[in-house]
C-alpha cells in the first residue's frame, strides 16, 4: 500500500541543519496495524506528517497505492490525502464552535458529496460510535474520552484506507485509552490500515507490527528480524546496520 | 471647494475604515491559525480557506449595511434642510455607498484571506 524509500527530512538550525528523518525505508501492507515507537525527538511524528502529506519538505520516494506521490504537486497530494487518509490527533483538534455533528461532518464538507448523502453518512457514524445523543453538544461539553471518540469518528467517516493516529490516547486516562484502542482494533479488523505513534507499550500491544525509531533512523521492525536494536553492535556504523 | 473638502474627508473616512477592518481581520485570522490548520489537515484547500474568510467578511458587511442603512436614512431625513440639489434618500447615492462599503470590505479582507490560505497545516496544528 505504501512504500517509503530513503525518506529524509531536515530543518535548518543556526548555521547547520537538524536531521529528523534519515534514510527511512518502509513498506506498509494493507490491513496492517503498525505502532511507531521511540524516545522523544526520534522522528515518529515527523514520519506521520510525511505519511499524511502534511509535510512536503522531505526528500526520497513515497509511493501510495502504486502512485508516485513524491512526483506530485502539493494540490495533487492534498487530493490524495483527502480521499485516502484520516487523522486522529493527541489533542483531538475539534473545532470548538462546531457541534459534535458538525465536527464529524467537516471532512465531508470538503468533498463533492450531495447533502443528503452527507447527512446519511454522519447519521450512520453517530450511530456506529454510539454518540447520537451528543450530536448537538459542543466539544467543551464532552469529556476527553468523548472528544477523542468524536475525533476518531471524524477521522474515519469518509472510510479512509489509512488511519494515522498521533498519540491518540496521550491525553486520556487508562479506561478511556482502552476504549479508544479497542475501537482501533475493531476498525483494523474491518480493513482499515492503521499507523499509530505512541509511547505506551499497552497501546502497542493492539498492533500487529512495531517499528522502533531513534534519532530519525528506523532501528527496529518486528516485520524485519534483521532490523532490530539488539542486532546493532557497538562497532557497526548505524547506517550500515539499518540498511542491512 | 467645500464639496471637494467634504469628498476628501469621505475618502479619508473610508480609508481609515478599510485600515481598521484590515487590522481586525488580520488579528482574527491569526487567532484562527490552529482552526485553519485543522481544516486543511481534514481536506480544506487554499481556495476554500480564502472563500471561508471572504464569506465571513461579506456576511459582516451585510449585517453592517443592514443596520447602517435605516439609521443613515433616519439621520439624513433630519438634515434634509441642509441638502441642496439632492434628496435625503437618493437611491443612487445609497446604492453607490453600499457598493463602496462592500468593495472596501473585500479589499481589506484579501490580504488576511491570502495569508490564512498559506498556513502550513503542520505548523498550525502546533500553534497554541
Amino acid at each position: 500500500m505504501i512504500q517509503l524509500k530513503n525518506i529524509e527530512r531536515t530543518y535548518k538550525s543556526g548555521a547547520g541543519q537538524t536531521w529528523v528523518l534519515r534514510r527511512v525505508n518502509l513498506e506498509i501492507q494493507p490491513g496492517e496495524f503498525i505502532t511507531v515507537m521511540g524516545p522523544s525527538g526520534a522522528g515518529k511524528s515527523s514520519l506521520l506528517n510525511v505519511l499524511a502529506f502534511l509535510d512536503d519538505q522531505w526528500t526520497g520516494e513515497y509511493w501510495f497505492r502504486e502512485q508516485a506521490a513524491y512526483t506530485m504537486k502539493r494540490k495533487e497530494r492534498a487530493e490524495l490525502a483527502k480521499k485516502n487518509i484520516g487523522m486522529v490527533f493527541q489533542s483531538y483538534h475539534l473545532l470548538d464552535d462546531l457541534t459534535v455533528m458538525e465536527n464529524i461532518d467537516l471532512p465531508l464538507s470538503y468533498k463533492d458529496i450531495p447533502r443528503s448523502e452527507r447527512q446519511s453518512l454522519v447519521a450512520d457514524t453517530l450511530d456506529r460510535f454510539r454518540i447520537v445523543a451528543k450530536k448537538d453538544l459542543y466539544p467543551s461539553q464532552l469529556s476527553g474520552g468523548q472528544q477523542q471518540l468524536v475525533g476518531v469518528a471524524r477521522g474515519v467517516i469518509h472510510k479512509p484506507a489509512l488511519l494515522l493516529a498521533d498519540e491518540p490516547t496521550g491525553n486520556l486516562h487508562s479506561e478511556q485509552a482502552k476504549e479508544i484502542m479497542e475501537l482501533f482494533r475493531e476498525l483494523n479488523q474491518q480493513g482499515t490500515t492503521i499507523v499509530q505513534v505512541t509511547h505506551s507499550e499497552a497501546n502497542a500491544a493492539y498492533g500487529t507490527r512495531t517499528i522502533q525509531m531513534r534519532d530519525g533512523w528506523v532501528v527496529g521492525d518486528t516485520a524485519n528480524p534483521n532490523l532490530s536494536p539488539a542486532n546493532l553492535t557497538a562497532t557497526e556504523p548505524r547506517d550500515a546496520a539499518v540498511n542491512r | 471647494m467645500i464639496a471637494l473638502l467634504a469628498s476628501g474627508f469621505g475618502v479619508l473616512a473610508a480609508l481609515m475604515a478599510a485600515v481598521g477592518l484590515y487590522g481586525v481581520l488580520a488579528y482574527s485570522t491569526t487567532q484562527r491559525t490552529s482552526e485553519i490548520g485543522i481544516r486543511m489537515a481534514l481536506g480544506a484547500t487554499r481556495g476554500s480557506v480564502v472563500r471561508m474568510v471572504m464569506f465571513e467578511v461579506l456576511w459582516l458587511a451585510g449585517i453592517s449595511i443592514a443596520i447602517a442603512l435605516p439609521v443613515s436614512l433616519l439621520l439624513m431625513s433630519a438634515v434634509r434642510s441642509q441638502l441642496y440639489g439632492i434628496s435625503s434618500s437618493d437611491p443612487l447615492t445609497l446604492g453607490l455607498t453600499i457598493v463602496v462599503v462592500t468593495l472596501v470590505a473585500i479589499a481589506s479582507a484579501m490580504l488576511p484571506a491570502r495569508r490564512a490560505s498559506r498556513v502550513e497545516p503542520m505548523k498550525a496544528l502546533r500553534y497554541e
